[in-house]
């Protein structure tokens, strides 16, 4: 007993009351150190998800806005207005190199070579120059001038503009009256060689699959075990055992759903991306009981552990079916090859890499001594990275493209954070059936 | 009284707020740093055992369930931390000198300079040897009993109670040297 301001007290009970009170504050840089840590790693899945959400609008953008292919509008059109005074400078549009061969091999009552159209391809607001004409009889009387573009200039320089076919007849009917038929049959095979081919496809697809798991135990831990628990056999059987003989495990079907944009690089290469909803689903066989499933994990080599309630066993008499369901949200990025190509048939083989966010978790954990099950949501990953590989057997219509495709997909890290140390791998075996629209 | 904590800061800590991460940090470590002070050898390394023991707590928030006060689980989740601390750098090693602990005198007078009562305590604490100290914190001010003691610390029962044994010996005597508290006429032995 000891005795402070006149009181009486128990040493013990005195410096509880003592240290009840007491009070440090720490340092600045401790919250800052903390706060570092535990901030979610979700960074690079900002990053991934900008990326996609720039890289969708800006296809569809360049979807729309008109590219110039070796200087010709590829939005052109041929105008069908025969008649009257018109300027509609919407004509058949040819490129340098059919215009430059146009213009070097029609030596028929040409002007002097020069160029037809302006170099940029398009007709010029302000009209064209005379000596960017050739003029030619029309054996009728009249001089008829031709514009690269086609448009027919009679002599009181009033402009028409020529249907595209009619425009091929008159560039045959110059060849011929020059007798080039080799002029008209190369113009003619460019202009239609022109016409717009874009390199974006959209894509929408449905996998049905099954999906497995392997779990593995951490060795480290089952030392510490072994360390601390000298002679006991319960734990030397943990030690002993296969955790994946433990769990008693039936594969589910599971599913993804995607949307893709693809960008043909080349006949036989095309880069994808695309967004993908997963769902996986399995079974495991448990029993009804009431217990605490603990969970020891190793951390700066000391045994330390979580616990929480449980409602089913390893083993009992009253057996359930544990239903475990997992959906996640995946930006698959990947490459596709079309090694055989044959009429409307083609094989091909792709491979993506997929970031991985998990939405919802409703699945069950095996306790770390083997004896219960409790929800695993707490010791899920919410990101985690798949990787697939597929052969697509591919049928190509006339805007459509069908496909179904065999594929493997792995995920490359654990499913669960350091608070769990079993392991566990996943992989789908599945038939990737989809869509696909070449604009 | 412990300190209480709305839920909605509790809450907002599982869903990884920062700001109620924070809010939670800023009401709590003052009183942890307190008892990491007491375990530690400096105040640096209080400071490194308060860092790993909210980074603990903060990732393992979600499985508190809420079965009484949090600073209750807090608290527990900060000794553990300054126990195994104190086992990872091997600071429990230290033999205790039984010529350094019977010899009050060795301790300095000028380690404590505090006016406050309380803190004058706390550094009375902080001069007893190690292992005494570490056994005393955890049996007469964190409550645990001396099997749970032997457990932690890798000791045996008998170990642990002759220890504390001497711990309270010892640091009634630092007291009553610093003239904080007087001996009672009629003591009773521990």
């Amino acid at each position: 007993m000891i005795i402070n301001n006149d009181k009486e007290y128990e040493l013990e009970d005195f410096l509880n009351e003592e240290m009840e009170y007491s009070k440090m504050t720490p340092s600045a840089a401790v919250w800052e150190r903390i706060s570092r840590e535990v901030k979610p790693h979700y960074r690079w899945g900002i990053w991934a998800l900008t990326l996609l959400m720039l890289f969708v609008p800006y296809s569809l953008v360049m979807y729309y806005i008109p590219v110039k292919n070796n200087g010709v509008a590829s939005t052109a059109k041929a105008s069908t207005n025969t008649s009257g005074n018109n300027t509609d400078k919407s004509s058949v549009a040819l490129n340098s190199a059919v215009r430059n061969e146009f213009n070097n091999k029609n030596n028929a009552s040409a002007e002097p070579a020069g160029s037809l159209v302006s170099d940029d391809g398009i007709e010029s607001s302000t009209g064209i120059q005379d000596e960017q004409v050739i003029s030619e009889n029309n054996g009728a009387g009249q001089t008829e001038k031709y514009r690269g573009d086609l448009s027919v200039v009679h002599a009181d320089s009033t402009w028409l503009n020529v249907p595209q076919n009619a425009g091929i007849e008159q560039m045959k009917l110059t060849a011929k009256l020059n007798k080039k038929t080799s002029i008209h049959n190369s113009i003619a095979n460019s202009i239609v060689k022109n016409k717009k081919t874009s390199k974006y496809t959209l894509e929408v697809y449905a996998t049905p699959s099954v999906s497995y798991r392997n779990l593995s135990d951490d060795k480290q831990r089952l030392q510490y075990y072994r360390n601390i628990y000298r002679n006991n056999p319960f734990t030397d059987n943990i030690a002993a055992k296969n955790v994946n003989a433990v769990v008693n495990e039936k594969a589910g079907l599971g599913k993804e759903i995607g949307i893709g944009i693809g960008y043909k690089l080349g006949a036989k290469w095309k880069l994808k991306a695309g967004l993908q909803f997963n769902e996986r689903q399995y079974s495991i066989e448990a029993y009804k009981a009431i217990g605490t499933a603990n969970y020891a994990f190793v951390k700066n080599n000391m045994l330390d552990s979580v616990s929480q309630s449980a409602q089913y066993a390893t083993m009992g008499t009253n057996k359930v079916t544990l239903n475990n369901s997992l959906y996640q949200l995946s930006m698959p990025l990947g490459i596709e090859w079309y090694g055989f190509k044959k009429n409307k048939f083609s094989v091909g083989v792709g491979a993506s890499v997929q970031p991985t966010y998990l939405l919802q978790d409703n699945t069950y954990v095996l306790s770390t001594d083997y004896q219960y099950y409790s929800k695993g949501d707490k010791f899920s990953r919410k990101w985690n990275v798949n990787s697939a590989i597929d052969v697509s057997f591919n049928y190509s219509g006339k805007n459509y493209s069908w496909y179904f495709a065999p594929q493997y997909r792995y995920q490359l890290l654990n499913t669960y954070n350091d608070l769990y140390s079993i392991k566990e791998r996943r992989w789908d075996l599945g038939l990737k059936i989809g869509i696909i629209k070449t604009f | 009284m412990p300190i209480m904590i709305g839920q909605e800061i509790i809450q907002g800590c599982i869903r990884k707020n920062s700001a109620a991460q924070e809010s939670f940090y800023k009401e709590l470590a003052p009183k942890m740093m307190a008892i990491c002070y007491r375990f530690a050898h400096h105040r640096e390394d209080a400071e490194d055992m308060l860092q790993e023991g909210f980074i603990k707590v903060l990732t393992q928030i979600h499985t508190f369930e809420n079965k009484g006060p949090v600073e209750a689980w807090v608290r527990r989740i900060i000794v553990y931390t300054c126990i195994n601390f104190l086992k990872k750098h091997k600071k429990l090693d230290d033999v205790v000198d039984l010529d350094y602990a019977n010899d009050i005198s060795q301790y300095n007078e000028n380690t404590i300079t505090t006016a406050l009562q309380g803190k004058q305590i706390m550094e009375c604490i902080r001069i007893l040897p190690i292992g005494y100290r570490t056994v005393f914190n955890l049996f007469a001010l964190e409550g645990y009993s001396h099997k749970e003691i032997a457990d932690m610390l890798s000791i045996g029962e008998s170990t642990s109670r002759s220890q504390y044994t001497r711990a309270k010996t010892m640091l009634e005597s630092i007291l009553i040297d610093k003239g904080i508290v007087e001996p009672a006429k009629k003591a009773k032995s521990a």
